[in-house]
């Protein structure tokens, strides 16, 4: 492995200096890379700048496809892109099942295997983690401090009632990077207390349903004083002068993004090149400039870190560590969104008359009943996790998913509305 | 329905669930007193905020929907969110915020070894009467990438040349000129052409110079002036009101409205139909180009009202605060002449409810000026010549570096500074770059304080 790494950096050397002596040296049109991501443009910017200068016998052409669109064009154009980039772990996933990446080369890794049960490299070695985006909360402390609300610090905060209409929260099972909030907020905590954590969250939340930049925007605009959103769309915000805070919770649902050479790259040299610099000191460094701000793999990265950067690898192990897999994660986007978002008009109505009929000294055992009732999850964890509704989520066609989802949104409304009428037993009738 | 029936029926809970919401009411009111969209701050993303003014909900909407489009990477055609495609079949890059990052000033190359990330290289040939053609196979653009199974017109390079400038109290500065070149031209020799190497323009503050009336303009041409500076509006066509009017946007004041700006960009540098440019740019020699043409226009009315709103209404970063220097820079500003063209005495026309009869200080006069041989790039523009070049608006300026690091100045972005950018000037500008030079080392600094201050 010494060796290798050795001959590794050699060859790179060989590849710089080669190209310092001949001073002209410069891509020809056989000497590009085609690269496909859905990264933004300015981090395309920063790495084509970097990449050119170490590499300046190779022209970075890219090829920008959105990861839906991603998978059937690398499977349908063999021979067409040499290095997949991107942050969309199912695809790289499939794109391996089916034979169309390449190994990697393993001395160029070193990202350890996970970090706190979020998987990061692949454990057969087709692809490997570049980056890790952390989901958390964006603040904005002078808004908080003038309402006279402490800033939260744990997801379990966001239930205080002062905060209703106050978070922007992203929906799971539209915005990309959301997908595994849910899991994270639920991970460490009992299914039934977890649920219910959630339901309170919900109360307070405005579901925002585009992610990208808008989370923060409601923040920076004042229309929301906490936004749970990736750690780097608040971070270059601040970085430009924002007046924001980006807190991380104990547990935070991390994003790896990844990096892959394709099968039949058909720039074999240049694909590894590229590949090789996202995963380099000077790749990894890069993800620190203000307008990427990512979290880079490489912990020897973080010796060099702007002062005040969030290092993962220094947070506290947890007591759970267990990170729901992506056909599970949508499973519980999916039973949240039917269960809680569908009604949330409603279950604020409910509280707010649960509020009411204590205020009126209304029997106290009946009112706890009822709002246990509401906080409890429609079904036990096992029930919702089983073979049969992960099939339907793994299915190429949408049909049992939306019959599952929809069956599900019934359930709630037939909670809701026997708790309606429990409530208006208790106001009324008394 | 069933709820909502049930709910009123209680007279005491609907009081109570009235209080409560009127008290979560006047929170949001409160809350949103305070998010008032501040004036912009003299920050890294000055150049990002909307006009104080626009509050409205639905114009904010707009804004947002136009930023989105303007920061969007396009893709190809068969991409499943149809609403960005239409990127190729030849192209600079696929985004507007790629050529202007933060909003702000593109850069040059440092070198041969560097690509074209933030400028493009307009093309011509000769015509008749010291006009200027598109190139029969190139076009009036070289497109540096393209869709794949399409060859992509080549690659523009730039090397430079030192010149050392001396000024008189005999400090010296390196300036570099820069000499075009070409490579990989897939269709062919660029013999004879007419090139214009081009960085992008900051995009904010356009909805004022917009809105700048052409009569305020032909005053400008028209005030008196010491002897040796002219200027004069550059005439150019408007597509939609098929008629020739005068040009306010471009390096030569060569596009008449913003409307235009955005969509002939939209065609040059990502090959991206609109309704004003229905044709993709592939010339008649291109035949796999011409293969990939797709159902045009690929850029909606709608997106294209989004984008012309967003950079309408991108607000002007307000001057930093006076200090002695800046009080003496600015002085000096105009006694060396530099004020004669980069006016600070225009007003905003009737348009636009948002941006109308106000005093500007775009530091500008939208005039054509000839500048010299230096800076000439002999290619004539409507009837802008070789050596002139539109007065680029100064407002803001001070901020390009902080915006973006390598942000250039002058046309080509040539100059890595603003005392360069005043030592390339000649022509009718000759005297002002002349009085630069004799100032002291203390007069200039405090000049260039000033222009930093904008």
């Amino acid at each position: 492995m010494t060796n290798r790494h050795h001959l590794a950096k050699m060859f790179k050397k060989l590849l710089l200096g080669g190209g310092l002596l001949l001073g002209s040296l410069v891509a020809t049109a056989a000497d590009k890379v085609v690269v496909m991501t859905s990264y933004p443009q300015e981090m395309i910017s920063q790495f084509e700048a970097a990449f050119e200068k170490d590499f300046p016998q190779y022209r970075l052409e890219v090829l920008w496809k959105q990861s839906n669109d991603a998978f059937s064009y690398l499977s349908q154009h063999p021979g067409e892109v040499d290095v997949y980039w991107t942050p969309s772990r199912q695809n790289f996933s499939r794109l391996a099942k089916q034979g169309l990446l390449q190994k990697l080369d393993p001395v160029w890794i070193h990202a350890p295997a996970s970090l706190h049960g979020t998987l990061l490299n692949d454990p057969q070695g087709f692809y490997a983690a570049t980056e890790i985006a952390g989901l958390g909360m964006v603040i904005a402390p002078t808004a908080l401090d003038k309402a006279k609300l402490r800033q939260p610090q744990d997801w379990q905060d966001l239930t205080n009632p002062a905060l209703q209409g106050m978070i922007a929260f992203p929906l799971p099972t539209k915005v990309g990077f959301a997908a595994g909030l849910i899991d994270a907020m639920l991970r460490g905590k009992s299914w039934t207390d977890g649920w219910a954590m959630l339901s309170k969250i919900v109360l307070n939340a405005r579901f925002i349903d585009n992610g990208a930049t808008f989370i923060t925007d409601e923040v920076v605009a004042g229309r929301a004083t906490v936004g749970i959103t990736m750690d780097f769309f608040a971070a270059s915000t601040i970085a430009k002068g924002a007046p924001l805070q980006y807190v991380y919770p104990p547990i935070v649902a991390y994003s790896p993004a990844h990096v892959a050479i394709m099968q039949e790259a058909p720039h074999q040299a240049a694909a590894e090149a590229f590949a090789q610099f996202t995963l380099s000191p000077s790749g990894q460094q890069l993800l620190f400039a203000p307008d990427i701000r990512k979290l880079p793999v490489d912990p020897s990265a973080y010796a060099h870190k702007p002062q005040g950067y969030f290092t993962p690898y220094a947070a506290p192990a947890l007591k759970d560590e267990h990170v729901r897999d992506v056909a599970e994660q949508n499973i519980l986007n999916a039973f949240f969104e039917a269960n809680l978002v569908k009604h949330q008009a409603l279950l604020q109505s409910l509280f707010v008359n649960i509020t009411f009929a204590r205020h009126l000294k209304r029997d106290p055992d009946k009112i706890n009943d009822i709002e246990r009732q509401l906080l409890q999850p429609l079904l036990a964890e096992p029930a919702l996790f089983t073979a049969e509704h992960l099939a339907a989520f793994q299915a190429a066609q949408p049909s049992e998913r939306e019959s599952l989802t929809k069956q599900w949104g019934e359930l709630a409304k037939a909670r809701y509305q026997a708790a309606a009428n429990a409530l208006q037993a208790l106001l009324v009738n008394q | 329905m069933h709820y909502k029936r049930y709910w009123l029926t209680s007279k005491t809970m609907v009081t109570f669930g009235m209080r409560l919401l009127l008290c979560w009411l006047f929170s949001q009111v409160a809350m949103a007193q305070e998010a008032t969209i501040p004036h912009p701050p003299r920050t890294a993303d000055a150049y990002t905020y909307p006009i104080a003014s626009l509050t409205d909900t639905a114009a904010l909407n707009t804004f947002q929907a136009g930023r989105t489009l303007f920061r969007q990477v396009w893709t190809l055609h068969g991409s499943e969110d149809s609403r960005f495609n239409g990127l190729g079949p030849l192209y600079n890059r696929f985004s507007c915020v790629a050529c202007h990052p933060g909003n702000g000033r593109g850069f040059a190359p440092d070198g041969p070894h560097q690509s074209m990330k933030a400028m493009l290289v307009r093309l011509g040939t000769p015509g008749p009467q010291n006009t200027s053609l598109p190139h029969p196979v190139y076009g009036d653009q070289l497109n540096e990438f393209a869709a794949p199974g399409v060859a992509s017109e080549g690659m523009a390079q730039i090397d430079y040349e030192p010149l050392t400038v001396t000024f008189a109290d005999g400090e010296k500065i390196l300036l570099r000129r820069p000499k075009l070149s070409f490579r990989d031209l897939a269709y062919g020799p660029l013999d004879a052409v007419q090139t214009s190497a081009r960085i992008a323009p900051a995009v904010f503050g356009l909805g004022w110079l917009e809105n700048i009336s052409e009569e305020d303009i032909l005053r400008q041409a028209q005030r008196r002036k010491p002897a040796g500076i002219g200027g004069r509006p550059n005439r150019v066509w408007d597509i939609a009101q098929q008629k020739v009017v005068i040009g306010k946007f471009g390096w030569k004041a060569n596009v008449p409205n913003l409307r235009q700006q955005i969509a002939s960009a939209f065609h040059g540098d990502l090959s991206i139909t609109s309704s004003l440019f229905p044709h993709e740019n592939c010339s008649a020699q291109q035949a796999a180009c011409l293969a990939q043409t797709r159902k045009s226009p690929e850029l909606s009315d709608q997106q294209l009202d989004d984008i012309q709103f967003y950079l309408s209404m991108l607000a002007v970063p307000p001057p930093a605060l006076v200090t002695p220097e800046i009080t003496r820079g600015s002085a000096l500003f105009k006694q060396v002449q530099c004020i004669e063209c980069h006016t600070d005495q225009l007003h905003s026309g009737p348009n636009l409810a948002a941006l109308k009869q106000q005093r500007l200080s775009p530091y500008t006069d939208l005039l054509l000026h000839d500048m010299g041989e230096a800076l000439a790039d002999q290619r004539p523009d409507f009837i802008a010549t070789g050596r002139e070049w539109r007065t680029p608006p100064l407002w803001g300026i001070g901020l390009a570096k902080a915006v973006h690091a390598n942000a250039g100045f002058l046309h080509d972005g040539r100059a890595r500074t603003l005392q360069e950018a005043i030592l390339w000037h000649d022509g009718e500008a000759a005297t002002a770059k002349e009085r630069f030079l004799h100032l002291n080392k203390e007069e200039r600094a405090a000049l260039i304080r000033f222009l930093e201050s904008l």
